[in-house]
């Protein structure tokens, strides 16, 4: 048993000091593989210092959506988080691979002029010491969908920055445009106010005008706040504060989305090869697994403890082992054997239907995704052509006395809203591809914009 | 054979139908007619038997004589029809034009007319003014049926009157004269009481063609946008020209959708001779400048070209005399158009506003370029004259006099002899009469 204690102590020691490093390393080259771009786990001054310079040199050129994911990754200390959880699982899986302490007991009787009597005992549960090696199972289990959850919370962090910074360049866009919208809803305003001056229309005819011109002013102030709010939304993803927070320019528009289909063959089985809830399902009922084959053992031989007990009586020592043995009187093992195999049926059921859940979101989100591709190139390729041959024909009309200056400022703003009509279309394609390239990656269920704030794993039960 | 012995050649009168149209004393006399229909006549014969008529641009039907009935081919169709440089029309016509081919023939001719249908429509042709048997009349349904797409059909009946007529679709109507089925029937008198010099005929037509279209639309009721003499609109029109002291006849035929036209000389005095009902007796006439022709009628006027010099003449129904007029730049006049120039220049570059003293220089401004107009489109587009740009189009004529013509007939721009023309007014010309005008109220 010494023996025993004094090779395992160092080994564990040892793998709780390296498991997690290594285990973010991997983690980092996963998020890098899956979604570009590394997620380091500083350990020291001098790491910190160079994430820090580093997010710097991001910071100082206009952000895009992959620049804004770098920063996330340096930046944002949920990322550090995730990291450090690493250490309390492997805490959790060292646990598990230790036998349970022994019970030592000393007792000493004296009294009635007889010498003293010394009694010495050592104990062990031997169902826990015996079923050490399921424990460890278990306890990998465990820790292998920490590791999941880990790497979701980076994914997820990740996710969140692209997903924010899209948000905002596309609401910046789309409130250059409303501000030209109004501009020239203005315009009409002048031009109605013109004619009214000249005796030429009725004020209905200018009051119409100027409400109108009012409901776009309306529209334009909500957009500028709302580039603000998608502002701090993009802090909050890439947990920049202070000047930095105030600092930062974003790029001055979204990429046109490509022009090509998506290959979104067998995204199912992808997704599924790569998914964190898989995992940590996975890992679930291996852990449930474990725990039920301990508990079966335990119904066997419920309470049993062996040890070894010294006696002396009077000036001899005696010694001998002990064994003892929970009488099966009204416990016999029934209740823990049917939670353990229930909530082994209940995990593998539940990784079904995760595994169900996963595959179909995945060809969802292909869909998706292919879908708004093929509209942004639609709006881009057909619709602004189009918009630009209307806006043409409208000048033409113009030219030909067909339409008053009212009408063809409306035309101009009817382009304009053919523009954020495209503006939303990229945007929404370049959401969906990020939602599926973060499936993909392993993390379902990432909303737009900067919800960082996903459901932790459930861990598995029962031991 | 003398004209004596043409005249009076020997026959069953104008053959079969004659009887048909042999009116009564009472009616003959509310005609004009110089022939006896129940005689036969040979077939008039352009130059000797009658003066032919001038259609400026119109494109005649001709006829052809087989024994003593003169012969023509009419096919309906669809066409594209040049209105003038820049605007072309998918219309429905006669022989590939719409409102602009005429037939000419001379009372007492017997005309067999084969009308061939290429449309994709049923149709009939109606013989507007002219007295015929009723079931030549060509009314769809009623004296007649329909000729259906891909048939001919033969009308054939004796000219018994003379003067100004016309033909046209007299099925779905709205639709076929609306799309230009319409021409002009010119029946010269056997025996002409008097002779003019110059002998014109315009047919009228209104369309309604959106500026950037092709076909006009036969639907619309009030808002026509192009006007035709012939099937072209001034200034892609040729001019008439006359010589000092030559007697001109001008034919006027309405057959436009809804509107009269009151058609205007400048510089004369004109006399109306002739409805598409006969010859107005010589003692019920009266002097005129404007003659109102209504939609359905035709009006001759006579007059002498006394005046040199390039005259007018023109629709005074004044929408009537622009070419592809909007009306949906709503009403600029008085308004600043130059700051209104400036304020959406950033916003619409390309955009010229204008309209605040008025369109007269719309046309000018498209010529040059200076704004884009739809394609296949000439908004208030008019001609370039010799002292400035004329924005006129549409129902407008120019009567050019002068004291001689060259051989190809087109004398060209009236230079105003001296001293006769409208000029700025010099400061010592308005000092001299008292004129006095107040340079603070320069509107420049």
């Amino acid at each position: 048993m010494r023996r025993a204690l004094a090779v395992l102590a160092p080994a564990a020691l040892a793998a709780c000091a390296t498991a997690p490093v290594e285990t973010g390393r991997a983690i980092s080259a996963r998020v890098e593989a899956g979604i570009g771009a590394p997620a380091p786990w500083p350990r020291s001054e001098e790491a910190r210092a160079q994430q820090a310079a580093a997010v710097a040199a991001l910071l100082a050129e206009p952000l895009s959506p992959d620049a804004a994911v770098r920063v996330a990754l340096l930046q944002n200390t949920r990322v550090v988080a995730a990291f450090e959880a690493l250490g309390v699982a492997q805490a959790d899986y060292l646990e598990a691979l230790l036998p349970p302490n022994p019970v030592l007991s000393a007792t000493r009787l004296t009294g009635g002029g007889a010498p003293a009597k010394l009694s010495v005992s050592g104990a062990i549960d031997a169902i826990d010491l015996l079923a050490t090696p399921l424990r460890a199972r278990a306890g990998g289990a465990t820790r292998n969908a920490a590791v999941a959850t880990a790497t979701g919370e980076v994914l997820r962090v990740a996710g969140a920055a692209r997903a924010a910074m899209i948000a905002y360049i596309a609401a910046r866009q789309e409130a250059d445009l409303l501000a030209q919208a109004a501009d020239v809803a203005d315009a009409a305003v002048d031009a109605a106010d013109a004619l009214y001056a000249a005796g030429n229309t009725a004020k209905v005819d200018r009051d119409r005008e100027r409400l109108f011109a009012e409901e776009i002013a309306v529209q334009r102030d909500l957009a500028v706040a709302a580039v603000a709010a998608a502002r701090e939304r993009v802090n909050a993803a890439l947990g920049l504060q202070g000047s930095a927070a105030q600092s930062w320019s974003a790029a001055a528009r979204l990429p046109a989305a490509p022009a090509e289909p998506l290959d979104v063959a067998a995204v199912d089985a992808r997704a599924l090869a790569s998914s964190v809830d898989v995992a940590v399902a996975v890992g679930a009922v291996e852990a449930s697994r474990a725990v039920a084959r301990k508990s079966w053992i335990a119904g066997l031989l419920p309470g049993l403890e062996i040890g070894v007990e010294r006696e002396r009586d009077g000036g001899e020592w005696t010694s001998g082992p002990s064994l003892s043995l929970a009488a099966p009187l009204f416990d016999l093992g029934g209740r823990a054997r049917l939670r353990a195999a229930s909530a082994l049926r209940r995990d593998a059921a539940l990784a079904q239907a995760v595994s169900a859940e996963v595959a179909a979101e995945a060809r969802a989100r292909g869909a998706e995704a292919e879908a708004a591709r093929a509209a942004a190139v639609r709006r881009r390729a057909v619709m602004a052509p189009l918009s630009a041959d209307v806006f043409d024909g409208a000048q033409r009309d113009f030219g030909a006395m067909q339409i008053s200056l009212t009408q063809l400022l409306e035309a101009k703003r009817q382009r304009l809203e053919q523009g954020r009509a495209l503006v939303r279309a990229t945007r929404d394609y370049w959401m969906a591809q990020a939602q599926l390239d973060l499936l993909l990656a392993g993390v379902r269920g990432a909303t737009a914009g900067a919800d960082t704030a996903a459901a932790p794993a459930r861990a598995p039960e029962g031991h | 054979m003398d004209v004596n012995r043409r005249l009076l050649m020997a026959g069953a009168g104008l053959a079969a139908g004659a009887a048909a149209v042999a009116a009564t004393p009472e009616a003959r006399a509310a005609q004009a007619t110089t022939v006896d229909p129940s005689r036969r006549y040979p077939p008039g014969r352009p130059g000797a038997d009658y003066r032919p008529v001038t259609v400026p641009n119109g494109v005649q039907i001709p006829f052809a004589t087989r024994g003593d009935v003169k012969i023509a081919h009419i096919v309906i169709g669809e066409a594209t029809q040049r209105f003038a440089p820049g605007l072309d029309a998918q219309i429905w016509g006669f022989n590939g034009v719409g409102a602009g081919a005429y037939l000419e023939a001379v009372e007492g001719d017997r005309v067999r007319l084969y009308v061939t249908n290429r449309l994709k429509a049923p149709t009939s042709v109606h013989w507007h003014g002219l007295i015929l048997p009723s079931g030549m009349d060509g009314v769809g349904g009623l004296t007649q049926r329909n000729i259906e797409p891909g048939e001919t059909f033969v009308y054939e009946f004796p000219l018994v009157q003379h003067g100004t007529f016309m033909f046209h679709a007299h099925h779905d109507e709205m639709a076929q004269m609306g799309l230009g089925m319409t021409g002009l029937f010119i029946v010269h008198p056997r025996r002409p009481r008097a002779s003019v010099d110059r002998d014109f005929a315009f047919l009228i037509h209104e369309w309604k063609i959106r500026p950037g279209a092709r076909r006009p639309d036969p639907n619309e009721m009030t808002d026509f946008n192009v006007f035709t003499l012939n099937g072209r609109v001034f200034p892609a029109i040729d001019p008439m020209a006359a010589r000092v002291g030559e007697r001109v006849r001008i034919r006027f035929a309405n057959l436009s959708q809804q509107n009269h036209h009151s058609m205007h000389i400048h510089g004369h005095v004109w006399t109306v001779t002739e409805t598409d009902g006969g010859v107005i007796p010589e003692t019920a006439r009266w002097p005129e400048t404007t003659v109102l022709v209504p939609v359905g009628t035709t009006r001759t006027v006579e007059f002498v070209a006394a005046y040199p010099g390039d005259w007018a003449l023109h629709c005074h129904m004044l929408h009537h005399v622009m070419n592809q007029m909007g009306h949906g730049a709503g009403n600029m006049i008085g308004v600043d158009d130059r700051a209104l120039q400036a304020r959406v220049a950033d916003l619409i570059p390309d955009a010229m506003v204008m309209g605040g003293a008025g369109m007269g220089d719309h046309g000018a401004h498209i010529e040059a370029g200076h704004m884009a107009a739809p394609e296949n489109s000439i908004p208030m587009v008019g001609l370039r004259g010799p002292r400035g740009y004329i924005p006129m189009g549409g129902l407008v004529q120019l009567l050019q006099v002068r004291a001689a013509l060259p051989a190809d007939g087109k004398p060209g721009w009236y230079d105003n002899p001296p001293g006769t023309e409208a000029r700025p007014a010099t400061p010592a010309e308005l000092a001299r009469d008292g004129v006095v005008v107040d340079p603070r109220r320069d509107p420049r």
